[in-house]
């Protein structure tokens, strides 16, 4: 029995955690290319699971089986939500790289914005999810969602191909110099701010992936992007702002300690166990667990 | 705490200029105005949006029909909204605006957090104020110039769980969930006490923090106490939804209660159909059974065309609350909230149900309540069956 | 004379940090093969001559010409593009990347592999401690070490104009001495070469061409061998 609830604990850990590192990889690529953190993070996951509830049954309704629509219905959204994205860089961001303070005020205004003209346009009422993979699977005698594994499948993919990318590719290379030191990059030719744009977009990119892969079992609504937002922003800083490697550890970090102190003390309690040992963490290590000094 | 707060004064505030901008200030002299302090931004929208465009039903119903009369003065009625963003802060704004700017002396506040922000204005300066809350502690005799305008659970949960008893005779053990801030807070007490009254064991009730995205660690710590009777009085719909979809793939069987649930489509947003399918809702009207006719249909039609919900307890206390306002005017002759209030107890007015009186003595030791009935429904098959209709005498 | 006798001509540039005057009024000439070098006492405003050429600091005045084309105010990476390349005060490593990662960077706008791979090992002959810690993180590397990899970074570009700033800064003597052999052996191989210097007796004996600043202004410019001759460079800055 013991080990039953041991399993499950694991599992449920490695669903939760699997959510929260897909949210936290862009933030920290935008933090580590930018220096800034992108309180409109959340308004991309949020566009991109409206767009798909919309989508979806939309192009089912014109004769696409489920999945072929699922998939046009996220490549589309994706398009559209990096040409937000590009928007967003262009006519804002771009004004304020590596000006923290700036960069706070302009993307939480964006938020707000986003986050009224979302609602008047799609209304707050939760939308009716898409079922994509439907019923559950088991996993050790455990029944898990089955979009769940889907969602940790798609993470597993999504983190390992950033990482490769990151280290491999001569984008990847240049992005990373940016991160450590944007003049050095820029003396050894590397357009700053061609490539943040860059980062941006791919950063806007994975948050509209992870909103398109949570639309079927998170709740979609305009406000859902701001409660992952504090979890994945949790993650980020605990990790260590910029750190990739850092991201999947502190969103690991956080799904444990609410998988663990969701069961034994409760919900409320587990969600001040994350704030407390966040707190923690960043006492001993105040650039976070992987964090460069 | 809320998880949000960096961003909720600030967008208070954008809202609020907006807001006082496409509403503007004071009005003309011979309409009557009902403020309304609601949520009309964030996860309560929906409620407040719904309840604001009631009681313009309600406004426009009444002006149609010829106005309220005040010995020999008529007067035409109308709704003022603004976001109050389900915050302490929104709220107290919101009051400030209503009551000092805009020179309004009845409101209609949603959430136990504005309200007592509210609450604290209205009875000092003598306004009234209807109060859409589901707790007990901002109504009362402290509290004279304070009105209830729809079922809370001190009116629901008697009923519920009357009916539970008779329906599952041999369930005895309760587990409990609720949202951890004053609302669920307030339910709680409210609702913990009555089902040990009638006899249950509550094995456990947690709390959970608003904001929370993953529940499958509350669900399992929730199945863990394998109880009878699941209650979840005060989620909303889609936490309700999450939480009924991963005590589903738990396998988790036991009578699950919504007590504050008011929507089936909304929880199935989130639930799945299957996950909702037997779920007990406490605030749901069931427009299409037979308690309801082809007039008050047509308003729940209307209302889901223009604001995504269907009528439900929440959004009709915007009709109820003027309705009861104009029948208390009606009845002391007089436009002063304090004569209002006095002729309030002895009205019957016409609530979206019927016409209604008050009572609720007996849970709030004064009549304050208007006594509508309280709809038990179960979801069967993603639609919202009629299984009881209790009538609340609480003189 | 033309762009190609004179790669690198600064005018009259002036610039300031936040209203409070850094260089005033310096022009520098570097003739094409030469190494020129600017001596200055600390705080004199090196480091700001040698920002506002490649672009991190803004210029009030001036101008910065690069093979006779005006680049004034142009971002770092376009002047990479144009032949110039520049080895930071402080080295400025991507410290968590390694060597490897750090030379490729280097050559990060060329496109001709064969190329980049010839220099790389041009350069590696020329440093060849560094050859078997490709894969090493530079920040494990010494003070002297992380100096080399840094002129081994700008070499990586194919410059042909290269500024170094402060390249012996901190570093033991025998290392200085084979920086200053470095920099020989850097501007023999056709690169026009600046550096500036708070050591003026390798700088001096290095350069061709030289120039003294004190406070932010050009007080003396001659042949590094004739300004070594001055009782006043003998007194100030060699401490002879």
């Amino acid at each position: 029995m013991m080990s039953a609830t041991f399993v499950q604990l694991v599992i449920i850990s490695l669903e939760i955690g699997s959510v929260y590192v897909l949210f936290s990889l862009g933030l920290t690529l935008i933090f580590g290319i930018m220096k800034v953190v992108n309180f409109a993070h959340g308004q991309f996951f949020a566009v991109s699971a409206i767009l798909v509830t919309i989508l979806v049954p939309f192009l089912a309704a014109h004769g696409l089986p489920v999945l072929p629509a699922y998939f046009l219905a996220t490549a589309t959204t994706v398009a559209v939500t990096v040409m937000i994205g590009w928007g967003v860089y262009q006519f804002g961001l771009v004004r304020f790289l590596r000006d923290m303070e700036g960069a706070f005020i302009l993307t939480l205004g964006l938020a707000m914005l986003s986050d009224g003209l979302m609602l008047s346009i799609f209304g707050g009422a939760p939308r009716p999810e898409p079922v994509i993979v439907p019923g559950t699977v088991r996993i050790f005698a455990v029944a898990v969602l089955a979009q769940h594994v889907v969602v940790f499948g798609a993470a597993v993919c999504i983190t390992g191909a950033l990482y490769w990318s990151m280290t491999a590719t001569r984008l990847g290379k240049a992005l990373r110099a940016i991160a450590s030191d944007h003049e050095a990059a820029m003396l050894q030719g590397i357009p700053y701010r061609r490539l943040s744009r860059d980062g941006f977009l791919i950063a806007t990119a994975l948050a509209a992936i992870a909103g398109a892969l949570m639309a079927p079992i998170s709740e979609v609504t305009p406000a859902v992007g701001n409660d992952y937002l504090m979890n994945g922003f949790m993650a980020v800083v605990v990790g260590g702002l910029g750190s990739v490697p850092g991201a999947i550890l502190g969103a690991m970090f956080i799904a444990v300690i609410e998988a663990v102190g969701g069961y034994y003390v409760g919900p409320s309690a587990a969600t001040m166990a994350i704030f407390v040992m966040v707190i923690v963490v960043l006492l001993i290590r105040p650039r976070g667990l992987l964090g460069r000094a | 705490m809320s998880r949000q707060m960096m961003a909720k004064p600030l967008l208070g505030a954008a809202a609020l200029m907006v807001g006082g901008l496409l509403i503007g200030g004071a009005g003309p002299a011979d309409t009557i105005r009902l403020g309304l302090s609601l949520p009309l931004s964030g996860g309560g929208a929906i409620w407040g949006k719904g309840t604001a465009w009631m009681c313009d039903k309600a406004a426009a119903q009444i002006n149609k029909a010829g106005g309220v009369n005040v010995q020999g003065k008529v007067y035409k009625v109308a709704c003022v909204a603004y976001d109050n963003k389900y915050t302490a802060a929104g709220g107290a704004s919101v009051a400030h605006t209503l009551l000092d700017r805009d020179g309004i002396k009845y409101v209609l506040a949603m959430g136990t957090a504005p309200i007592l922000a509210t609450q604290s204005l209205t009875e000092r300066q003598g306004d009234l104020l209807f109060n859409l809350s589901w707790g007990k502690a901002t109504k009362g005799p402290k509290f004279p110039l304070t009105f209830d305008v729809f079922n809370s659970p001190a009116e629901i949960g008697p009923a519920i769980i009357k009916f539970i008893a008779k329906t599952y005779s041999s369930a005895k053990t309760v587990v409990m969930l609720n949202v951890d801030d004053a609302t669920g807070r307030e339910t709680e007490a409210i609702m913990r006490p009555m089902w040990k009254k009638a006899g249950y064991r509550v094995l456990a009730s947690m709390f959970y923090e608003r904001g929370t995205t993953e529940f499958q660690p509350t669900a399992l710590r929730l199945a863990s106490y394998k109880a009878d009777i699941i209650d979840l009085p005060t989620l909303p719909p889609p936490d309700a939804g999450k939480v009924l979809k991963d005590l589903q793939t738990l396998g988790v069987k036991g009578v699950k209660i919504l007590d504050d649930g008011t929507s089936a489509s909304a929880v199935e947003a989130t639930s799945g159909r299957s996950a909702l399918d037997g779920v007990y809702m406490g605030a749901a009207i069931p427009i299409d059974g037979p308690s309801f006719d082809a007039r008050q249909r047509a308003i729940s039609k209307e209302a889901k065309a223009a604001f995504g919900d269907p009528v439900n307890l929440v959004n009709i206390s915007g009709y109820d609350a003027m309705q009861e306002l104009v029948a208390g005017i009606e009845k002391a002759q007089s436009l002063n909230p304090h004569a209002i209030a006095k002729a309030l107890p002895t009205v019957h007015f016409k609530s979206f149900y019927g016409d209604v009186g008050f009572g609720g003595a007996a849970a709030y030791g004064v009549n304050i309540q208007p006594l509508l009935p309280v709809y038990v429904t179960q979801v069967v098959n993603g639609k919202l069956v009629d299984r009881a209709k209790v009538a609340v005498s609480g003189k | 004379m033309t762009g190609d006798d004179i790669p690198l001509q600064v005018d009259g540039i002036c610039a300031s940090y936040q209203g409070v005057p850094a260089i005033d009024n310096v022009s520098l000439r570097l003739r094409r093969g030469s190494i020129t070098t600017v001596i200055g006492a600390n705080g004199a405003g090196k480091s700001t001559v040698i920002k506002c050429i490649c672009g991190l600091v803004p210029t009030d005045r001036g101008k910065v010409r690069l093979f006779g084309q005006d680049v004034t105010g142009m971002p770092p990476d376009e002047l990479v593009r144009r032949g110039l390349s520049v080895v930071p005060e402080g080295r400025r490593l991507f410290s968590d990347m390694t060597l490897r990662e750090n030379l490729e960077l280097g050559a990060y706008t060329r496109s001709d592999a064969t190329a980049v791979a010839r220099d790389l090992e041009r350069v590696l002959t020329l440093f060849p401690d560094l050859r078997d810690r490709m894969s090493t993180m530079v920040n494990r590397f010494s003070g002297g070490q992380q100096q080399m990899v840094a002129v081994a970074r700008a070499m990586m570009s194919a410059p042909r104009v290269m500024l170094l700033d402060e390249p012996t800064i901190g570093l033991a003597p025998v290392i200085v001495e084979r920086i200053g052999n470095l920099i020989g052996e850097i501007s023999r191989s056709g690169v026009t070469v600046l550096f500036v210097e708070q050591n003026a007796e390798i700088a001096l004996e290095i350069a061709d061409d030289a120039y003294i600043l004190e406070s932010g202004k050009v007080i003396a410019e001659d042949t590094a061998a004739n300004l070594a001759q001055t009782d006043e460079v003998k007194k100030a800055y060699l401490g002879v």
